[in-house]
C-alpha cells in the first residue's frame, strides 16, 4: 500500500468518549439483566490481558466489542463466565444474584466449541440439557431446526461451519437473559448468518435479553449492537452509539497541503496519514470547524469529504492505536 | 408481505435510517397505501437481522413525519394523504444533494445549462440501474 504514517492524533488526549452510563435500551425484557465491569485488571506474566477494564451494559441492551487481536475481548468474557479470576476489579449484575444463577441466565457462544469431541452432536446438547437447570427443550428444537444440525455428526468430523452452529444451540437453548457472543460467525455460510441474525433478532426482540458481541465482521455489529466500545490493550479506548459511529465518521482529502505539515492536535482527528501528495484526515463528529481551519490556515487546499460505513470508521480508530504503540 | 427493500450494513448510512427510507420509498411509489398495516417491530427485526432498537427508531421517524400513526390493538398504520407527503420528503433529499452539487457546480465556475444537462446525465445513469437496490457491499 502507498500509504505512510505521517503523525498520530490526540497521542494523550481524552478519547474516551460518550457516556460512561450505558444508554437505557427501548425494550429491555423483564429479566434482562444489567452488567457493569469495574476495573478489571488480569495478568498473565508480563502480559496485561485486562488493564483497568470499566464497561457497563444496560438492562436489554446489545454493545459490540472491537479491537485488534490481543486486545482482551476474550478474557474479558472467560472472565465474565468465571474461566478466569482477575487479579482486581468487580463484574456486578443488577438485580444482584449468586453464581449459580448468574451461570444459569447467562448464554456463552465462544469462538471455538469446547465440549468432548467423541460425543455426536445430539450428546452434546443433551449433556448439557442436563447440566443446565433452564434448558428449553421445544426453544432447543427450533433453534437445532433453524440451525439445521445433524444430530449423528460426531464433533470432531463437524466442519467449522458447523461447529459454530452447534455452538448456538449449547450456548442458547435455555434462553438467556444476558447473551455473550465471543467471534460467533467465524466460518459459517451465508446461509447460516442469516438464520443466526434473525434468532439473535428474535430473541432481542421476544426476551429483550442483554447482549454482549465481539467480532471482526463490523457489518454484523452495525445490524445488531446498539453501541460500539473500542478495546486496546485490556482498556475501553472509545465507545460510541453505532449510528453516531456511522454519521459521525468522515475522511477529509486534502490536496495542496505544504510539504512537512503537521495535523494539529485534536480529539476530533481519529488518523491522519499522506498518501501521494494528499493528505487524509479520519475525523470524528462535525467536519465543519475542521474544514474552516484547513482553509483558513491553508486557502490554496482543495478538500473532498468521503462518508464511511462503520467497517471504515472502526478500522481508523484501530489503526490510530496501532500508531501510538 | 416481504419487506419491499433491503439493508447494507456496510454502506455509509445508519441502518435506522435505511429501513425509514425505504418505507418512505414503498409508501411514496403506492406499495403501502393509506391503511395498510406496516409489519410489527419483531417482524421486520427478523426479516432484516437487524437489533429491534434499530427498527424502533426508523418507525419513530416515520411517525414523528407524519407518515404512519400507531393504532390500537393493531400496529403503525400508513396515514392517509402521505403519499405526496412520502414525495416531498423524497424531494426534500434530492434537494440536500442537489444544493450540494450547485455549491460543486459554483466552485467549478459551471454555468445552468451545463449543470442540467449533468443532473439529467445522472438521471438516465441511476434508470438504467432500476430497481434501486443497495449496493450489496464486500464485508470486512
Amino acid at each position: 500500500m502507498n500509504t505512510t504514517e505521517m503523525s498520530h492524533a490526540s497521542r494523550d488526549s481524552a478519547v474516551l468518549r460518550g457516556s460512561d452510563q450505558a444508554s437505557a435500551s427501548q425494550n429491555p425484557g423483564k429479566d434482562a439483566i444489567e452488567l457493569r465491569c469495574t476495573g478489571l485488571s488480569l495478568r498473565f506474566g508480563k502480559v496485561r490481558a485486562l488493564d483497568g477494564l470499566d464497561l457497563t451494559i444496560a438492562p436489554g441492551e446489545c454493545v459490540g466489542v472491537v479491537g485488534r487481536n490481543g486486545a482482551g475481548k476474550s478474557t474479558l468474557f472467560r472472565s465474565i463466565i468465571g474461566a478466569e479470576t482477575p487479579d482486581a476489579g468487580r463484574i456486578e449484575t443488577t438485580p444482584a444474584m449468586s453464581r449459580v444463577e448468574f451461570l444459569a441466565r447467562t448464554g456463552f457462544v465462544p469462538d471455538t466449541l469446547a465440549i468432548y469431541d467423541w460425543m455426536n452432536a445430539g450428546q452434546a446438547i443433551d449433556f448439557v440439557a442436563a447440566l443446565q437447570p433452564r434448558f428449553d427443550p421445544a426453544w432447543s428444537a427450533e433453534l437445532q431446526s433453524i440451525l439445521g444440525i445433524v444430530r449423528a455428526v460426531k464433533i470432531r468430523d463437524l466442519s467449522r461451519g458447523m461447529q459454530a452452529r452447534l455452538a448456538f444451540v449449547l450456548g442458547l437453548s435455555h434462553r438467556p437473559d444476558l447473551v455473550l457472543l465471543d467471534e460467533p460467525l467465524l466460518g459459517v455460510d451465508a446461509v447460516t448468518h442469516d438464520a443466526v441474525l434473525e434468532v439473535l433478532a428474535r430473541m432481542r426482540s421476544v426476551q429483550g435479553c442483554t447482549m454482549l458481541i465481539a467480532s471482526h465482521q463490523l457489518g454484523d455489529l452495525a445490524r445488531l449492537a446498539d453501541r460500539v466500545v473500542f478495546l486496546d490493550r485490556g482498556r475501553v479506548v472509545e465507545q460510541c452509539e453505532t449510528d453516531e459511529l456511522v454519521t459521525g465518521t468522515h475522511r477529509l482529502i486534502v490536496h495542496g497541503l505544504p510539504l512537512g505539515w503537521r495535523p494539529p492536535v485534536s480529539n476530533a482527528l481519529i488518523l491522519a496519514r499522506r498518501q501521494e501528495s494528499a493528505c487524509i484526515l479520519t475525523v470524528r463528529g462535525d467536519v465543519a470547524p475542521v474544514r474552516e481551519a484547513l482553509v483558513s490556515a491553508h486557502p490554496s487546499v482543495r478538500i473532498e469529504e468521503v462518508a464511511l460505513s462503520i467497517h471504515e470508521a472502526c478500522a481508523d480508530r484501530l489503526r490510530a492505536l496501532e500508531d501510538r504503540t | 408481505m416481504p419487506l419491499p427493500f433491503l439493508v447494507n450494513p456496510n454502506a455509509p448510512v445508519p441502518i435506522f435510517r435505511q429501513i425509514a427510507d425505504g418505507f418512505r420509498a414503498a409508501i411514496g411509489r403506492g406499495g403501502y397505501a393509506a391503511g395498510d398495516l406496516l409489519p410489527s417491530v419483531r417482524a421486520i427485526a427478523e426479516e432484516l437481522g437487524v437489533n429491534p432498537n434499530t427498527v424502533h427508531k426508523a418507525i419513530a421517524e416515520l411517525e414523528r413525519d407524519g407518515l404512519v400513526a400507531a393504532e390500537r390493538g393493531r400496529g403503525m398504520v400508513v396515514l392517509a394523504g402521505t403519499r405526496a407527503q412520502a414525495r416531498a420528503s423524497g424531494d426534500e433529499a434530492v434537494m440536500q444533494h442537489l444544493a450540494e452539487a450547485a455549491r460543486l457546480a459554483a466552485a467549478a465556475h459551471m454555468d445552468g445549462e451545463r449543470f442540467e444537462q449533468l443532473a439529467r446525465r445522472a438521471m438516465r445513469a441511476a434508470s438504467t440501474q432500476q430497481p434501486t437496490a443497495p449496493r450489496t457491499g464486500a464485508s470486512s
